[in-house]
């Protein structure tokens, strides 16, 4: 037997959904404590954040340099110029080893010319 | 024009000091209403429980943007049913995949907070059958006994509309126990 249902019965009806017990009060504390985590900053990102701009400016430096390096090592004159420092290097070598023969002999450095041709 | 107490409410909600306090006030008034509305589309406590969370928060986040046009309960009301509309798509999507995983599917019986005899049971799956917007003005209609005048203020719709919806969703529920004879 099919169950009739008058369709434009205007009287309150049984409403079959049950509200739990106590919902009412938990639900409002629930979303009041979601409203107000979302209302905090979250400190963690925060710190996170605020460390970005740094670690850019370094990373941007370090690319700076880098680069730097590598266009003065193609440039004319930096070959002129490691062709200089070398020379620099094998003379304050030569002068070092002048000074160890020095020493070997105990002299001071300067050649004694001997004058086979003066009286003295 | 909002009556007094309305304008004075929608000025606690706008200042900054009083907003907190006067929209928990606002969740305490509203929630009963609210999450029997959003409980008579989607049918279960669990989901009637998120959507009525998620209205309350939109409602939060949207604060500013509201113009008092309207009246609170509408603007509360119309956040509702767009959180259980969009509810129902999600759960219907993920319905189709707990089919291929074989999980069983909720059924109104098995819901300790349904406590209807067997012709309201009936007639709460033969309004899960019904096209969202039927679903709403039936409910609407038929439960809260709503005039067409003032649902066509809360849902943007003419009243022949209004009208033509209901009748169309009186005659498939009819269908539907008659099927069920």
């Amino acid at each position: 037997m099919t169950p009739h249902i008058d369709f434009t019965q205007s009287a309150s009806r049984h409403n079959p959904f049950v509200l739990p017990e106590g919902y009412l009060a938990g639900v409002t504390t629930c979303i009041m404590q979601r409203i107000s985590r979302m209302e905090q900053p979250d400190g963690r990102n925060m710190r996170i954040v605020r460390w970005i701009p740094l670690c850019g400016a370094a990373a941007v430096a370090a690319l700076f340099v880098v680069f730097a390096a590598f266009t003065r090592a193609d440039e004319p004159g930096a070959s002129l110029a490691t062709g200089r420092q070398e020379a620099i290097t094998t003379a304050t070598h030569e002068y070092a080893e002048a000074d160890y023969t020095y020493d070997y002999f105990m002299t001071d450095g300067t050649i004694a010319v001997l004058d086979y041709n003066s009286n003295e | 024009m909002p009556p007094q107490n309305e304008l004075l409410r929608i000025e606690s909600l706008r200042n900054a000091a009083t907003r907190t306090a006067a929209f928990e006030q606002l969740v305490k008034e509203f929630s009963p209403w609210l999450y029997m509305q959003i409980r008579r589309i989607v049918q279960f406590h669990d989901d009637a429980d998120d959507v009525l969370q998620n209205t309350f928060i939109k409602a939060w986040q949207g604060l500013d943007a509201f113009r008092g046009d309207s009246q609170l309960s509408t603007w509360l009301y119309r956040i509702a049913i767009n959180e259980s509309l969009a509810f129902l798509a999600r759960n219907k999507s993920m319905q189709s995949l707990d089919d291929v995983d074989g999980e069983p599917i909720r059924t109104l019986e098995s819901d300790p907070y349904f406590d209807g005899d067997a012709t309201e049971l009936m007639l709460q799956q033969a309004i899960a059958t019904l096209p969202e917007k039927q679903r709403i003005v039936f409910n609407l209609k038929y439960f809260e006994e709503m005039k067409y005048e003032d649902m066509s203020h809360l849902l943007g719709t003419s009243v022949g509309a209004l009208k033509a919806s209901y009748h169309l969703a009186v005659k498939k529920i009819e269908d539907f126990f008659n099927a069920h004879d």
